[in-house]
């Protein structure tokens, strides 16, 4: 009688064979991906191939191939830039603002929402809290504008109760960029990141709430005793994450929102590549710029992790 | 294990066939000489019909709307493809022409034809090796052979060759265009003749008259406030922000340069008292609550809406912004009660200091066009150029179709002639025009149609654009106004600062900080500030290199005259 341990049948069957076996056993899980796989390794794996510009004297239209290496030129000439230190520090302090207020907001809307005992309500709240997610960053700067500009809602106000008596340029003032735009990444971005913390209470166990009813915790004390603890989880996770992406401090809204008045105060990372790379067709200059902030990206999404790990006992990987 | 080793295997081969497949070719191509045959027949033009349609794929530089372009060409296509036998694909995108040429470069994914480059873009090309050779195509030819012998000179490469032609060429000498000033300061003419029409010939006395003007004129009926002066600028990240430039005229700048005649040094207007100059005066308006601080953030169509509110005294840019943004729009919505003052008049305003006022540049080499490596048929590409210098190409690539009820010109067979209608001649000349672009537009009219093309004056004294060809009163003024301010250009224009050149990112970040100073230095709150500002900026610019900048604009500018003996 043969043998009818797949264990032991497999070990007499050779790669291929093996291969075939595994794709024929979860072949439904295979077709429902096999397209996005696809798509994945054409669009983020094969161009990856193209970082090799950063390491070459490359211009539009030449020969890759043909093209002198160089090899860390393009690093050193952005660490060495004069732009260097201001681009470094916008982006750090977009990315930090965010971080600081944008990355609590979520958590403070979704632990309200949490609170609410009317449902009706609760879902309208929540619906308008995520409809800017879906409106471009070209309708919100056109809102900023008519709010923010020099006849905008905001200086007719401030005028008209006597606060101010000349109307303040905002969008020209640097000094208010930073403030614009954190704000508008949070209006834009925290309802629909509550989403997360909703989904993660949602799962917390009822009775936890009985049961400290019962040890005489009122809301607050629930709220920090039973809510917080649940969804460190989803909230560490997600603070690493955010740590990693650091770097990423807008593209978008920069070009949109910043003008010459305020380049000092806007310009980040991303901006900077696409003027110095793009925009004078240095696309290995460009390249390397967008290499460095992958590669600290990483580094730091690994070191965070690290540390959460032996900290916390929470990790990403 | 085995299969993460596998998987890591394939997808490192899979890199590298992505990076095989970035290579583009490097060998020469070889220019075919050859044209599509001909039947022998004649159509009404002259133009000796192919025996197939001739096909020809071209990509204008110009950063336009793809829509609009499709909208006015496709009655004008129509009519080639059945009169000549000829398939003209013209298209554009409404993006950064550099970032798509770019692309297309990377991509190796361009057309046969490139039109509306600049000098910049074509050495891109000449230097990859991308661009045909056209001495032995343009020797084949008649009327552009002609106008050639005057322009190749002046645009041959270091090689001897010649690889790119001229797109509306022809502005630079006097005698062979008809003058046009697209630059010049402006007032609103019912306000200014409330205020006496007082002497506004120097910038002090322009801003005593804007003053005045607003001080009549302080609110619009809404309430709103009215400013002197308005600007659009085009954002534009340059060492000369757009509205330098403009107003530079006014100080003997030329496009942001202080150029010594004598010598032809060439000097940035950050470094020259002239540009110093000029900033002051800027401040001034703003400090006297003249200027529209929101010049700064606008589009062009929110000046314009600004505007039609009636809100601006004066504007300083192209003649022709008020006019189509403006006035064209106070006539819709008044119709028969429009008044014909209730418009910007243009008017030359020099410092006294300066001779003649420099609004005006003139570029005998306009725009560039080249046949790239991809083209198969260039004889045909040249063949078809050389019709559009022909006196009767020109009129029908710039007029549109003729003999059509919207025509604006008609077209004799017989005598081979052409020439406007008088209903076409009366509208456009009429003191309150009631010409509608649109229907003339649309068979093609204003130039859309045009490849090469160019500015000289014809035989019978027009030019291919109908309102250069009939002026009406007011652009008699404006020309009469402003005839000293145009100046020869060419040799400046024609310096080129190649992506590979190390200075491209100096001039960048000059640039950038440029244009943040300029604009906090007009908009400071006292003089001193204004000054001190300014003084930041050109120190910082002069560190990031501007002086290395200027240097090589000013060594390229000598060379160029040189070069051109003029």
């Amino acid at each position: 009688m043969k043998p009818r341990n797949k264990t032991l049948r497999h070990d007499n069957k050779s790669f291929f064979q093996r291969v075939l076996f595994e794709f024929n056993k979860e072949r439904q899980l295979w077709i429902i991906t096999i397209i996005m796989l696809i798509w994945v390794l054409i669009f983020a794996y094969i161009p990856m191939a193209g970082i090799i510009i950063a390491f070459k004297n490359y211009e539009p239209g030449y020969n890759m191939w043909n093209c002198d290496w160089v090899g860390f030129q393009y690093f050193k000439e952005f660490f060495t830039a004069p732009e260097f230190p201001q681009v470094m520090r916008n982006t750090l302090a977009i990315s930090g603002l965010n971080i600081l207020f944008g990355f609590p907001a979520p958590i403070i809307l979704a632990v309200l929402l949490n609170e609410m005992g009317r449902k009706k309500f609760k879902k309208v709240v929540q619906t308008v809290s995520y409809i800017p997610h879906f409106i471009s960053w070209v309708v919100v700067a056109s809102i900023l504008f008519t709010i923010l500009g020099n006849e905008g809602i905001l200086n007719n106000i401030l005028l008209s109760l006597g606060v101010i008596d000349k109307p303040i340029i905002y969008l020209y003032e640097g000094k208010y960029f930073w403030t614009i735009i954190t704000i508008a990444n949070i209006w834009k971005s925290i309802g629909w990141s509550s989403i997360l913390y909703l989904s993660a209470m949602s799962g917390i166990d009822e009775e936890l709430y009985q049961a400290g009813a019962v040890d005489g915790l009122g809301r607050f004390g629930m709220l920090w005793h039973i809510t917080l603890p649940s969804i460190a989880v989803t909230i560490v996770l997600l603070w690493i994450l955010g740590i990693g992406g650091i770097l990423n401090a807008g593209f978008e809204q920069q070009l949109l929102l910043g003008n010459d008045q305020t380049r000092t105060y806007y310009e980040v990372i991303d901006t900077y590549a696409y003027k110095y790379g793009i925009q004078q067709g240095r696309y290995g200059y460009g390249a390397a710029v967008g290499l460095m902030k992958g590669v600290i990206s990483v580094a730091l999404v690994f070191g965070v992790n690290h540390l959460s790990k032996k900290t916390l006992d929470i990790s990403v990987m | 294990m085995k299969i993460k080793k596998s998987i890591a295997c394939v997808l490192s081969v899979i890199m590298l066939i992505g990076m095989l497949s970035g290579c583009g070719q490097d060998e020469e191509v070889k220019v075919n000489l050859e044209m599509t045959p001909t039947t022998g027949e004649v159509n009404e033009y002259g133009w000796k019909m192919p025996k197939e349609t001739i096909k020809l794929d071209v990509f204008s530089a110009l950063q336009s709307s793809p829509d609009d372009m499709k909208k006015y060409n496709e009655k004008m296509k129509d009519y080639l493809l059945e009169k000549f036998n000829v398939d003209i694909n013209l298209y554009c995108y409404d993006t950064n022409p550099d970032e798509r040429l770019n692309l297309m470069l990377s991509s190796n994914d361009y057309p046969d034809c490139i039109t509306y480059l600049n000098a910049t873009q074509v050495e891109k090309f000449i230097k990859m090796k991308k661009a045909l050779p056209l001495d032995e195509l343009v020797d084949k030819t008649t009327d552009l052979k002609k106008r050639y012998e005057r322009y190749s000179p002046m645009i041959r490469s270091e090689d001897g060759k010649l690889y790119q032609l001229l797109t509306r060429c022809g502005k630079a000498d006097m005698d062979l265009m008809i003058p046009c000033a697209d630059t010049c300061p402006m007032l609103r003419l019912d306000w200014y003749k409330e205020i006496g029409s007082p002497d506004i010939s120097t910038p002090e006395k322009y801003l005593d008259a804007l003053k005045k003007m607003v001080a009549n004129h302080p609110t619009t009926k809404s309430g709103k406030k009215t400013y002197g002066i308005s600007f659009y600028d085009t954002k534009k990240s340059d060492i000369t922000p757009s509205y330098i430039s403009y107003v530079g005229g006014m100080f003997g700048l030329k496009q942001g340069w202080d150029i010594d005649e004598s010598t032809n040094e060439v000097v940035h207007w950050l470094n020259s008292d002239k540009g110093m100059k000029l900033i002051k005066y800027l401040n001034k308006l703003n400090l006297e609550e003249l200027f529209d601080p929101e010049g700064f953030l606008m589009s062009i169509e929110e000046w314009g809406e600004k505007g039609v509110d009636e809100r601006y005294a004066g504007y300083i840019g192209p003649w022709f912004h008020p006019g189509y943004y403006i006035s064209d729009n106070w006539m819709k919505l008044m119709g028969e009660d429009y008044p014909k003052e209730m418009r910007y008049v243009h008017y030359d305003v020099k410092d006294s200091e300066i001779e003649h006022s420099t609004y005006n540049p003139q570029d005998a080499l306009g725009f560039r066009v080249i046949l790239t490596d991809k083209c198969k048929n260039p004889a045909d590409y040249m063949r078809w150029f050389d019709f559009e210098h022909s006196e009767i190409g020109v009129k029908l690539t710039g007029y549109g179709i003729p003999n059509e009820e919207a025509s604006i010109w008609t077209y004799d067979e017989a005598t081979k002639t052409g020439k406007f209608t008088d209903k076409a001649v009366k509208e456009i000349t009429a003191e309150k025009s009631c010409f509608d672009f649109e229907p003339y537009m649309l068979l093609g009219g204003e130039c859309q149609m045009v490849i090469t093309g160019t500015l000289e004056k014809l035989s019978d004294g027009t030019n291919c654009w109908l309102n250069q060809s009939n002026k009406d009163k007011w652009k008699e003024l404006k020309d009469e106004n402003l005839k000293d301010s145009f100046y020869n250009n060419t040799a400046m224009s024609a310096v080129v600062m190649t992506p590979d050149n190390p200075l491209i990112s100096k001039k960048q970040r000059c640039a950038d900080i440029i244009m943040t100073g300029y604009s906090q230095a007009i908009l400071a709150k006292t003089e001193e500030e204004c000054m001190s500002i300014i003084d930041k900026t050109q120190k910082d610019a002069i560190k990031a290199g501007l002086n290395e900048v200027q240097k090589f604009y000013n060594d390229n500018y000598k060379a160029n005259l040189e070069k051109w003996g003029k």
